[in-house]
């Protein structure tokens, strides 16, 4: 398995928005979820490029499903996180933490 | 769900987004779009769904830039996006070169706001609407050649009604006579300057009524009730565009008319260009009764009295030549069967005795020399006029060929500067296309930015130059000019040439066998050959605006000189008003008691210094009286003999009120009356002319009037007074001399009241009708207003046209600089590698900077020596075409004028640069091969 570079910031809240939503992880859904736990604005189209490139980058996988009338007869695109994808934000976030380690006096508990 | 808003988005994201991803990501929408529809309505979701769309599609384009993943090949950037990049692109690339940008956008505004500010004005000022529909189709009936007071008046009445019957190629004519009458609506008594016209005249003519009707051939009945139209602007300024006006019974002298319309706006009758405007129309049959009122019995029309202006309607087809040869032959069969001949009688008093003095009346046959011509033909401004406006265009076009010269030169240094970035990019595989494309960019923004300042530029001098505006005599005229949409076309167009011409050359000359020597730096040879061009260019753009400024220096001379000019008379402190006793159809003896109270109601008037009746002023007013003179052993016969003078019939106080000193003997006083010996005061201008000196006291003279209430008599009258020149017709023209006779010997119902005034002239005006109240409340006194407005007011067109052509010539003075200043500082900025070299090789600064300035300022004298060549060229040409005016062909002046500013400006661009490009450390310059 080749090294996996350090994700982005954006990368990370994706992937975990994805694990979050277990088996309904499609464009808007992720969207939604990271404008509700992070409380900020999120754009639709970074949403969807990360999407992409996190697939791109195997850290995550998709399918195509629901070509419900109520879409115009669009498929929904469901995404799941693959083993990389968990390795990938493991680290990340362990990066992290370890980086934070020794600063709590500063910055305080998490 | 289907709406068109979805329609669009679809539309729109489809050609942004990769078509691997496009179906889910707009399922997604769509399903968002309805959900957010159901929560927030319609209008919201629609704004709602516009910014996702925009900004998804802005995502995936700055992706795609990027080539990062997400991005894809198959699709093609679309064209607007394109024009998009090519446009930040130039945008960037202005913004980089502010200075350039600035002189480009300037010129471009300034050279086409002016310009088509400057031809709208001299659009509105001389070329005034005729204010007749068709004119191309409507005849005028001429008598050649033209008599003094031009194509009107051609054929007399009698005559008329003949030609009316004869004439077969115009179904019907109409015709029409000028007549001046008092109308008096209630509390205000107005003059009437107006048409008397046959029934058919508007029919004609193609001029529908404003408001109510306009006079029919009913009307022309001798039983029918008398009837009057008014003209709009009377109607507007006179009566405040009173409506209730129709239909009311107003009164001509002692002639109740009832007013039955008010003709179209702009129509001002046939005496176009003439400087009388009608004001309104009566038929011909009412003039008849006016006049048989005032003579106490029918007048006779007279067949040698051409007074009538006729017109016809061209049937279709029919040329105006066919006319013209109809009334030719016409004419000559009218000579032959009823001739008419001028008869010159001799009488009066004194009859002198001469050899040639015949006691038989002298009979003079009258050719009726009728043609033709097309209305549009014959109401073409006079040559004066068309002569200033051609000047004024001429001007306009040479600001403008300066502007071009300016942008092509700027943008001819810009495309230099850019060979070989543009060579680089295209050895990297930049297609030509990409190259020109760009450049157009830069063009365009460079034309819109200019196009939006010369529009704020027009705007703001045309609202600067509506105003009113005193021309000719006793009129203002609302001066309302509109931005004349053909010059504003031309001048953009010939703007936008130079512009793309100059501009995409050097996108355009990149060929592939260039390509080398472009990317090997400046290659000598091709440096020289721009350089060569360039140079031209400059000396071309110093050529023409030194000629602009020695031209122009024609016109500013010409508003000094009217400005400093003495005219022989006090004109600065006369207030001047006409007394117009021949409209009330008086005789002499109720005339002259009313002359005698208005002298003594304006004497009673404080704040005039000096108080005078004249039948005439020196420089003419609505009426201009003369006379025929000549010594008494040459007897006047024709109407051609003696020395003309400008006449003036009036009360003794007449030379200390016009500021006129005696130069010999006495003015006349009130001891020269009825009963005494007839006496005369002439100029020195006349007596010379006629005896060759000014010791002409006591001597004779016969005279005769000329446009006087009695034009036969000869009569001879004694010099007693020889007064100053001044200038008769019009400024600066003293090729005329003056006669002075006292109104009590000679009466005239014709005259001008002058008043004179220690200081301003303009706040007695409003006196006169005061004056002609107490006096009598008949009598109106017209057109009261000071002198310099008077009778200087074609001169206030001139300077009008003077300033214009001032302003164009400092504002080509001002792009001359400009564009100088750019293309010259640019061109040596450039030189700072070759300047590095020689300093590399131990020239001494001083001497670079003085080569530098040297060769930068060749083409500037080559242009100065060709300029002022030029200018020398048009003066001879002016002063050809102006004949009268001061126009000198050699004006120090003017040529210092030129030569210190273009100078300046060539010093400058050269000195600047130079000083610079001398500081750059050699290392630095040599570094940049």
């Amino acid at each position: 398995m080749p090294p996996l570079a350090p994700l982005g910031e954006f990368e990370v809240v994706v992937v975990l928005a994805v694990l979050h939503l277990r088996e309904d992880a499609f464009g808007s859904a992720v969207r939604d979820e990271i404008e509700r736990r992070s409380g900020r604005a999120v754009s639709r189209g970074s949403v969807y490029i990360t999407l992409d490139r996190l697939e791109e980058k195997g850290l995550l996988g998709s399918r195509l499903a629901d070509e419900s009338a109520s879409r115009g007869g669009r498929p929904k695109r469901f995404f799941r996180v693959t083993a990389a994808g968990r390795r990938g934000v493991k680290r990340s976030i362990a990066m992290l933490s370890r980086m934070h380690r020794g600063l709590e006096p500063i910055l305080g508990e998490l | 769900m289907r709406s068109a808003l979805w329609r669009l988005t679809e539309w729109y994201l489809s050609h942004h987004l990769p078509p691997a991803t496009a179906a889910p990501v707009l399922g997604d929408l769509s399903e968002d779009f309805a959900r957010y529809r159901g929560e927030r309505g319609r209008v919201r979701a629609g704004l709602w769904l516009v910014r996702e769309a925009w900004s998804l599609a802005s995502v995936y384009r700055r992706q795609r830039r990027l080539g990062g993943p997400g991005a894809w090949g198959g699709l093609s950037a679309t064209l607007a996006e394109q024009v998009w990049r090519d446009m930040r692109l130039a945008l960037r690339r202005l913004r980089a070169t502010p200075l350039f940008s600035a002189f480009a956008v300037a010129s471009l505004a300034l050279g086409l706001g002016v310009t088509t500010a400057a031809y709208s004005v001299v659009d509105a000022l001389l070329w005034q609407p005729i204010g007749i529909p068709d004119a191309g189709h409507l005849a005028v009936v001429t008598a050649r050649p033209y008599s003094s007071i031009g194509w009107q008046s051609a054929v007399s009445e009698p005559d008329f009604v003949d030609l009316r019957a004869a004439v077969r190629t115009m179904p019907s004519l109409a015709a029409s006579t000028f007549e001046y009458e008092a109308l008096n609506f209630g509390e205000a008594t107005e003059p009437l300057e107006c048409e008397a016209v046959t029934g058919n005249y508007f029919e004609t003519v193609g001029v529908r009524a404003r408001l109510g009707r306009t006079i029919q051939p009913a009307d022309e009945r001798p039983d029918a009730e008398p009837v009057l139209v008014l003209a709009y602007d009377f109607w507007r300024v006179k009566t405040g565009a009173d409506e209730g006006i129709v239909g009311r019974t107003v009164h001509m002298g002692s002639q109740p008319v009832v007013v039955i319309g008010v003709a179209a706006e702009g129509f001002h009758g046939l005496q176009v260009r003439f400087g009388s405007n009608a004001d309104g129309w009566i038929p011909l049959t009412v003039r008849q009764r006016l006049r048989t009122v005032a003579a106490g019995a029918p007048v006779e029309a007279r067949r040698d009295r051409p007074e009538m202006t006729v017109v016809g309607r061209l049937t279709t087809g029919e040329p105006v030549e066919r006319v013209a040869a109809e009334l030719g032959s016409l004419g000559s069969a009218f000579d032959t069967a009823v001739p008419i001949s001028q008869r010159m009688v001799a009488g009066g008093p004194v009859v002198p005795s001469g050899r040639l003095w015949s006691a038989e009346p002298m009979v003079v046959p009258i050719a009726r020399h009728w043609s033709a011509e097309t209305m549009a033909a014959a109401a073409q401004p006079s040559t004066a006029v068309t002569s200033a406006g051609a000047g004024i265009i001429g001007l306009v076009g040479l600001v403008l060929v300066v502007a071009c010269t300016n942008l092509a030169n700027l943008m001819l240094g810009r495309g230099a500067s850019r060979q070989h970035e543009c060579a680089v990019r295209r050895a990297l595989g930049a297609s030509r296309g990409r190259l020109v494309r760009e450049q157009c960019a830069e063009s365009a923004i460079l034309a819109m930015l200019g196009g939006a300042g010369a529009l704020l530029t027009a705007r703001v001098l045309l609202h600067a130059f509506t105003l009113d505006l005193p021309v000719s005599s006793a009129r203002v005229i609302a001066l309302e000019p509109h931005l004349n949409a053909a010059s504003m076309f031309a001048a953009a167009v010939a703007l936008l040439a130079a512009l793309v011409v100059f501009g995409l050359g050097p996108a355009l000359q990149l060929t592939a066998a260039s390509l080398r020597e472009r990317l090997a730096g400046e290659a000598a040879s091709q440096g020289s050959v721009r350089w060569r061009t360039r140079r031209s260019l400059i000396a071309w753009q110093v050529t023409i605006s030194t000629a602009l400024i020695v031209i122009a220096a024609v016109s500013l001379r010409v508003v000094a000189a009217a400005g400093l000019h003495d005219p022989g008379f006090d004109l600065p402190h006369l207030a001047l008003g006409v007394v117009d006793i021949h409209s009330q159809h008086w005789d002499e003896a109720r005339g002259r008691r009313a002359l005698e109270a208005i002298e003594t109601a304006a004497h009673a008037e404080r704040g005039f210094r000096a108080v005078a009746l004249s039948s005439g002023v020196p420089l003419g007013l609505t009426i201009r009286p003369f006379c025929q003179l000549s010594s008494t052993d040459t007897p006047l016969l024709g109407p051609r003999d003696g020395t003309e003078a400008g006449l003036m019939v009036s009360t003794p106080g007449i030379f200390e009120t016009l500021g006129v000193p005696l130069v010999r003997g006495r003015g006349f006083d009130n001891h020269d009356t009825a009963a005494t010996t007839p006496v005369i005061v002439v100029s020195e201008h006349v007596a010379r002319a006629i005896f060759g000196t000014t010791d002409v006291i006591g001597r004779h003279v016969l005279y005769r009037g000329i446009f006087t209430l009695d034009t036969k008599t000869v009569k001879t009258l004694e010099i007693v007074g020889v007064a100053r020149d001044t200038d008769t017709q019009v400024l600066f023209d003293r090729s005329l001399g003056s006669a002075y006779i006292p109104l009590a010997q000679q009466y005239e119902a014709t005259l001008v009241l002058i008043g004179r005034t220690p200081g301003d002239p303009s706040t007695m005006v409003k006196a006169f009708a005061a004056i002609g109240r107490k006096a009598d409340p008949d009598l109106p006194i017209a057109f009261a207003s000071t002198g310099p407005l008077m009778l200087t007011g074609a001169y206030v067109l001139l300077r009008v046209v003077a300033w214009l052509s001032a302003g164009l010539a400092g504002l080509a003075v001002v792009l001359a600089m400009i564009g100088l200043y750019g293309v010259l500082s640019h061109l040596v900025a450039r030189r700072t590698r070759e300047i590095g070299i020689r300093l590399a090789l131990g020239a001494e600064a001083g001497r670079i900077r003085w080569m530098i300035v040297r060769d930068g300022l060749q083409p500037v004298w080559a242009g100065l020596v060709a300029g002022i060549g030029l200018g020398v060229l048009a003066r001879f040409v002016l002063r050809a075409i102006y004949v009268g005016a001061d126009i000198s062909p050699i004006d120090p002046f003017a040529f210092a004028v030129a030569v210190a500013t273009l100078l300046t400006a060539g010093l400058v661009a050269c000195g600047l640069p130079a000083r610079r490009a001398c500081r750059v450390d050699p290392n630095v310059a040599l570094r940049e091969m």
